[in-house]
């Protein structure tokens, strides 16, 4: 994961860098797409304020409860349901 | 020679931010027209089609003359499926004002045409319209522009173009959007001084780049072209050339010869470079030649046009109504009106098929075909067409289809259904960033996958959400998309469709039609709800005896049919469907009507799937 970089300031903004793909998104979940797997992004009232598929730029606002890396090949429901 | 007399500038817009608006004002006040003649509201439009649309179709040729300026105006389609127009136009001009709404911001088919505008160097004057708006949002469109501009590598002088804004409606202009102003002479005054003059050789053998056609009953056909070189009289023996076909030398006479005054077309002897004039008498010219001088024949070179994306087979209506309400039937009509349309229109191929009856038409998108359909459907044809497709490509044995940018702006609280739907339809997000309480999303989705989402989008969005797409390139086949999930309701019977067999049918799915309308056997009448078609019988009467009486059909309640438009139609028929245009009726029919023979065939498909 080169360069990449997330920050989430006081559990109501997450900003990444390096960002592929939005892969889903609603108000409660973002799955982003990251050079080797994914980022899970959980919350309430989720709005994604940017995503920039050529600079990799992304930020998104929210009440944010998890942030989770998935490794590629790592099937997410079995990571997210257990 | 420096033409300082005059100026020719196009205009560029995205659908409906108020080009023609602001020409007719232009118009108005430069005293073309006489204080006491009645203008109508969008004189530029001419005709009623682009009227109703509100959007303009042809490019077409004005002028005004301001402080002993003659400035030419053309104005430019406003939709991207006429782009074809545009690239034309931009061969008449040496500068541009690039019209941007005041609320909406530069949209798909601004950064199209001025992408053209830039590769070809031409100056551009920005004109923010629409200041009158209660939602503008003047500085962040200012800085959205300059965004534009920077990512279509806008060269350090189009960079400081400078910025007038504008309200078309009310005829104001102003440099400074905090002073507001008066009437249009910043603008007229900004376009004198930012517009180069253009250097003419007014002395060297006469060159005449032709860039557009129109046809006249009395003259014949009409083009519409800018003097490169020289000067060109009337009656002058000439010689028509083509940069691209080396052959083409057709020799012939200029009979009249025209300069544009306000709106009239007005016959003079003489035009010198950088003019742009009309002329006829030329019955082979066509868009791309250049007229030359017999003794030095030397065709300029002509944009390229970028090529048609989607397709549809245009084929002499057959079915059981044929011939009842068309003024022009047969397969003749229909070849001599397709084949004429493509004089006028540069971005339509029309191709013989190996069927008599039918015709491949491609254009560039679902919106400039069916204008073409609505037209000829006015104008008396009866005829049907297919579902559209798309058109692909094989290089090197990969099959590569048209890709479309798509860019959509919607409330937030439909970014997910957005969002859903570009999922399924292949759409890959390239760029999403919230814009008050909206939020704008760009995306590369196949042409394949636009087809009857906008009716979708509408419904998804309850009619909030804004789409614009444009031809961006052509890529690898994206595997299949799901497009329609529902069947058909067929009536199995010809006759006229009758309260008592539409209210069982409705209990089927939605109709389309109400109780009186004709029918006939494989003819659409309503969608259901399942992926499987189902045949009914809307003919059907009650059976009546001594206690059922005819009277008590008036008990059944009919739900009202869904009317649905040429658009809608067009995204609604699947492959093995037509659609029978007619100058009344616009009536959906499968390709076989007969309901054995299509149980056979459908049969036979599922054997060999």
């Amino acid at each position: 994961m080169e360069n990449h970089t997330l920050t989430v300031e006081n559990c109501k903004r997450v900003t990444a860098t390096s960002v592929i793909s939005v892969d889903s998104f609603s108000d409660r979940q973002l799955v982003l797409g990251i050079q080797d797997g994914r980022i899970v992004v959980q919350g309430s009232g989720m709005k994604i304020v940017n995503f920039s598929k050529s600079t990799g730029a992304f930020s998104a606002a929210g009440e944010i409860t998890s942030v989770r890396y998935l490794k590629k090949g790592s099937a997410i429901r079995q990571k997210l349901f257990g | 020679m420096l033409r300082e007399d005059l100026r020719n500038v196009a205009i560029i817009a995205h659908v409906d931010h108020g080009k023609t608006t602001l020409v007719d004002a232009m118009l108005k006040q430069s005293h073309t027209f006489r204080d006491n003649q009645p203008v109508e509201e969008r004189v530029m439009d001419s005709n009623d089609l682009e009227r109703e649309r509100g959007i303009t179709i042809l490019a077409k040729n004005t002028s005004v003359h301001y402080k002993g300026v003659k400035i030419n105006i053309v104005d430019t389609p406003g939709h991207a499926d006429f782009s074809g127009e545009v690239e034309r136009v931009m061969m008449m001009v040496n500068g541009v004002l690039v019209l941007v709404d005041a609320a909406e911001g530069p949209m798909p088919q601004t950064r199209f045409v001025v992408q053209k505008a830039l590769e070809m160097g031409h100056r551009l004057i920005i004109v923010v319209n629409k200041i009158d708006r209660p939602d503008a949002r003047l500085s962040e469109v200012q800085d959205e522009i300059l965004e534009l501009l920077l990512e279509l590598d806008a060269s350090d002088d189009q960079l400081m173009s400078p910025v007038v804004w504008c309200s078309g409606r009310d005829g104001t202009a102003t440099l400074d959007p905090t002073q507001p102003g008066k009437d249009l002479c910043p603008l007229f005054d900004t376009i004198l001084s930012h517009i180069l003059p253009m250097e003419a050789d007014t002395e060297g053998p006469a060159q005449l780049l032709c860039s557009s056609i129109d046809y006249n009953d009395y003259v014949g056909r009409i083009g519409i072209g800018r003097i490169e070189r020289g000067s060109v009289r009337q009656g002058q023996s000439v010689v028509v050339a083509n940069y691209n076909d080396v052959h083409l030398k057709n020799p012939g006479k200029i009979v009249n010869l025209y300069q544009i005054e306000g709106l009239e077309r007005v016959p003079c002897e003489e035009a010198k470079a950088g003019d742009i004039v009309c002329f006829s008498g030329l019955e082979k010219i066509n868009i791309g030649d250049t007229v030359c001088v017999p003794d030095c024949v030397e065709p300029k070179k002509f944009v390229k046009i970028t090529e048609p994306t989607v397709e549809m087979t245009f084929s002499v209506n057959d079915s059981p109504f044929a011939g009842k309400e068309g003024k022009w039937v047969t397969t003749r009509h229909l070849r001599d009106r397709l084949f004429r349309e493509l004089l006028k229109d540069v971005s339509l191929r029309v191709e013989e098929t190996g069927s008599a009856d039918s015709y491949r038409v491609c254009g560039r998108g679902e919106m400039h075909l069916s204008i073409l359909i609505e037209s000829m459907r006015r104008e008396g044809y009866e005829f049907q067409v297919s579902t559209p497709k798309v058109m692909y490509k094989d290089i090197d044995g990969v099959r590569y289809e048209p890709m479309e940018r798509l860019i959509i702006d919607v409330p937030d609280e439909s970014t997910g259904a957005v969002f859903q739907s570009m999922g399924n339809r292949k759409g890959e997000l390239l760029h999403m960033s919230a814009v008050g309480s909206r939020t704008r999303l760009e995306f590369i989705i196949p042409a394949r996958g636009l087809f009857g989402y906008k009716s979708e989008f509408l419904t998804s969005t309850k009619g909030e959400g804004v789409m614009n797409s444009v031809f961006f390139e052509y890529q690898p086949y994206k595997g299949e998309i799901s497009r329609r999930t529902t069947g058909s309701l067929v009536a199995f019977e010809t006759g006229e469709a009758v309260t008592y067999g539409l209210f069982n049918a409705q209990g089927r799915g939605a109709l389309f039609i109400g109780a009186g309308t004709p029918v006939y056997e494989g003819m659409v009448i309503g969608e259901s709800p399942k992926s499987e078609d189902i045949n009914v019988n809307v003919c059907k009467t009650k059976h009546l005896t001594n206690t059922r009486s005819s009277a008590s059909d008036e008990a059944l309640r009919l739900i009202t049919p869904k009317k649905m438009s040429l658009e809608e139609c067009l995204e609604f028929i699947a492959d093995d469907e037509l659609l029978e245009i007619t100058p009344k009726n616009i009536r959906i029919r499968k390709r076989i009507l007969d309901s054995e023979l299509r149980a056979k065939a459908r049969a036979k498909e599922k054997k060999q799937a």
